[in-house]
């Protein structure tokens, strides 16, 4: 379905390409640990990079939706997106500051 | 801009479904805020998790780096743990600033201060010192 922009600031375009632009910094740090934990375990290594792709794939995806429904709600004057996205994010932040602590204290 | 007028009109109705998004301590205070403003603070938040990898990763990048010529000292594995506690921090605090400012837009009150600022400031001041000076005398 293509819609006119419903404003001129284009306020739900720009907020789409700030999570596709999060979601690159996310792959490009997880990519960079993966990398870096092949010194000490292949295995390891391959798993993290793996998931990395997967949360990559699986975030964009929501992204991708997530403007899709937030362009109809606005043409529709109904409450925009909640905060669960959000959280995940926030979350997978925190499991991936975990792992770096993990791997400065143990290296 | 008369479209969009009509628009911040209506959207503050009640909504006629049970209102079920998460979480319930934003969307169960207040009416819909300008929806401009709510795209607004989404992105503020997604630039705070943007800054709380790029800490990650430079916590991460410091450690590596120096294994490739010698074992970790102290220093170094301080350096590192600090960058990736202040990415923890970064990701805790986007979601806790993002619920705040979502909740006072839906309430109309004025958005709340909060400390992360000035700590992200003064930790990356002092570790920027502390890196000057081990530079210059090491």
């Amino acid at each position: 379905m293509t819609l006119a922009p419903w404003d001129p600031g284009l306020q739900n375009e720009r907020t789409g390409l700030a999570w596709q632009r999060t979601l690159l910094a996310g792959l490009t740090c997880s990519l960079l640990v993966a990398r870096l934990l092949a010194s000490i375990s292949l295995t390891l290594s391959l798993i993290i990079g793996l998931l990395a792709l997967l949360c990559t794939a699986g975030l964009g995806y929501l992204a991708i939706r997530r403007f899709r429904l937030n362009n109809m709600a606005i043409h529709r004057e109904e409450a925009l997106g909640d905060g669960r996205a959000n959280g995940l994010i926030s979350l997978l932040v925190v499991i991936t500051a975990c792992g770096a602590l993990l791997y400065v204290s143990v290296v | 801009m008369a479209a969009i007028g009509t628009t911040i009109a209506s959207v503050s109705a009640p909504p006629q479904h049970r209102d079920r998004r998460w979480p319930r301590r934003v969307y169960a205070a207040g009416s819909e805020p300008d929806p401009r403003f709510t795209f607004a603070n989404e992105r503020t938040f997604l630039a705070w998790i943007r800054t709380g990898l790029g800490f990650l990763a430079a916590g991460v990048a410091i450690a590596a780096v120096a294994r490739w010529t010698s074992r970790l000292g102290l220093e170094i594995r301080l350096a590192s743990a600090v960058l990736v506690i202040c990415g923890l921090a970064c990701g805790i605090g986007a979601f806790s600033r993002w619920m705040g400012n979502e909740r006072a837009m839906r309430l109309n009150e004025p958005l709340p201060s909060s400390p992360l600022l000035l700590v992200i400031t003064a930790i990356v001041a002092g570790v920027g010192i502390v890196a000057l000076i081990i530079v210059g005398f090491g």
